[in-house]
């Protein structure tokens, strides 16, 4: 448990002139899953979004050591990274499912049909709906295939920005059981979460973000006993 | 007679459209997968008409034999093109690649100038005067051999972009470029690839126009003209939608110069496209 994936250094985001982030450090372990928990405008997304290359940054990245800062996303994926988008929209919507799937898998062919299984395995309902068009599927059907079409990379690390979003609390304790299952397998988990209950439930260790900066970083047990974070953001 | 002479003409729109077809689809892809209008599209189609009257006279290559040379290469300087040359002006601005291409197509219709001369050029063959007889019609070889070719170039790309990763790469990229890359697809090279494709569908086109109409420098713009149209009727992103637009402009042509006046081809076939697009914004088959 003790080995750095993925370690970030003094990472800072603008949005024009807006600064979305600013100066963050964490690291995180090997096998492990850790949440990055805060309201909207904390800069959770924005943190996932610089670390697969889609938003440019100041401060470095390193994954299992390697600095990734000069790589493109494609580049990226290729490293082990892969992304679960917030948006149902980040399906591809004139795709069926299977294809959806399947080009997830781009990176990763020869591994293709195992990696189906595995999905399958994961979300049956998918296999099930393969042969149709992803718009048509529902919210949390869309959120189980943005996860799947992730896992089809097989990355060393995914990344989830707020799964639970939009969805009922029965499909969302679905997908969590899912994840949780995905991270056995041996894939560490980079979760956003703006439930802080439901991030320090799941994840293993955690960071709370405010406005562009980290407040606080421990494991969710130690946070779920600070005083400061009970009163602030557990109302207890 | 009257039945008969419809019967006929609907036939030759018909069969026309799929040459029309043809020289859309390059146009279609690359608009479709990358947003921007090549305006040398035209000037690129001219060059496999050129390349093939170059190979036809002077090594005596039959036009339909030279296609299996030309479209490999004109694969192969699309894909050059634009990741060398087109990729800056792309990532600067839509309009700036715009003017690239207006640009080729200037020093493309001035090579031709002065290599060919202004004087109109043909892809002779002793087979340009056959006929076939379909049913009681009798039609050119020509336009049934463009109809068939172009059905075996729609139905190839349509299969290739459906069943291998490069041309679900290329469907992922042009509907959302960000998660393409997410998904490990290098974009730059998927345009540089679809617009390789764009130009191998040009080359062919070249070859086919080349064998059914004769052309001078100035062809070009003819068929950049030809291209928007079947575009924008058959909609973005669909083979058949493509091939359909080149269907109801060739109808369109056909039957306008039959039964009223050629003069009013043109006339004809943009107060349909105004009217289709008027009722129907993303033509007949657009996503």
């Amino acid at each position: 448990m003790s080995e750095i994936i993925l370690r970030i250094n003094n990472l800072t985001v603008y949005y024009g002139r807006l600064e979305a982030l600013h100066d963050i450090s964490f690291d995180v372990k090997k096998g492990e899953i850790f949440a990055l928990i805060g309201s909207n405008g904390a800069g959770k997304t924005s943190t996932l979004s610089a670390i697969v290359g889609l938003v440019p940054y100041r401060g470095n990245i390193e994954l299992l050591g390697e600095k990734i800062d000069h790589l493109k996303t494609y580049q990226r994926t290729t490293r082990g990274l892969s992304l679960v988008p917030e948006s149902s929209a980040a399906i591809f919507s004139r795709f069926t499912v299977l294809e959806n799937l399947i080009i997830g898998s781009y990176i990763n062919r020869e591994s293709k049909n195992d990696m189906l299984e595995r999905v399958f395995s994961l979300f049956p309902i998918l296999k099930e709906r393969a042969d149709q068009m992803a718009d048509k599927l529902s919210g949390g059907e869309r959120k189980m295939l943005l996860i799947g079409r992730a896992l089809m990379s097989n990355p060393k690390l995914l990344l989830l920005d707020e799964v639970s979003l939009g969805l009922s609390p029965v499909v969302t304790e679905k997908i969590y059981e899912a994840c949780a299952e995905i991270n056995t397998q041996g894939v560490t988990i980079l979760l956003v979460e703006q439930s802080i209950w439901k991030a320090l439930e799941k994840a293993d260790r955690a960071c709370i973000m405010e406005a562009g900066k980290i407040v606080k970083i421990g494991s969710s047990a130690e946070l779920r006993d600070e005083e400061l974070i009970r009163k602030a953001y557990l109302g207890l | 007679m009257l039945p008969m002479e419809l019967g006929e003409a609907v036939l030759y729109g018909a069969l026309l459209g799929g040459a029309y077809a043809v020289i859309g689809i390059g146009m279609s892809l690359i608009l479709g997968v990358m947003d921007v209008m090549n305006i040398a599209h035209g000037e690129f189609i001219l060059l496999g008409s050129y390349l093939a009257y170059y190979l036809l006279t002077t090594l005596g290559i039959d036009p339909l034999l030279s296609i299996i040379i030309l479209a490999p290469s004109f694969f192969v300087l699309g894909f050059l093109l634009q990741r060398f040359g087109l990729s800056k002006p792309l990532k600067y601005s839509v309009d700036i690649f715009v003017m690239a291409t207006l640009a080729i197509s200037t020093i493309l219709e001035n090579v031709y100038l002065l290599v060919w001369s202004p004087l109109q050029k043909a892809l002779v063959t002793n087979y340009m005067l056959w006929s076939l007889k379909l049913g009681e019609f009798s039609v050119p070889f020509v336009y049934v051999l463009d109809f068939l070719v172009a059905i075996a170039v729609l139905v190839f790309l349509r299969e290739f972009l459906r069943k291998t990763y490069l041309g679900m790469a290329i469907r992922a990229s042009s509907e959302d470029w960000r998660m393409a890359q997410v998904m490990g697809i290098n974009t730059d090279n998927v345009r540089a690839l679809t617009f390789g494709l764009g130009l191998l569908t040009a080359g062919i086109a070249g070859v086919l126009i080349g064998l059914t109409y004769p052309f001078s420098p100035s062809t070009g713009k003819a068929y950049l003209v030809i291209a928007f149209g079947v575009v924008v009727l058959g909609g973005l992103g669909s083979m058949l939608g493509t091939f359909l637009g080149g269907v109801i402009l060739g109808l369109v042509q056909v039957l306008t110069a039959v039964f009223f006046d050629p003069a009013w081809q043109l006339f004809a076939s943009y107060l349909v496209i105004f009217v289709l697009l008027a009722l129907r914004p993303k033509g007949v088959l657009g996503r």
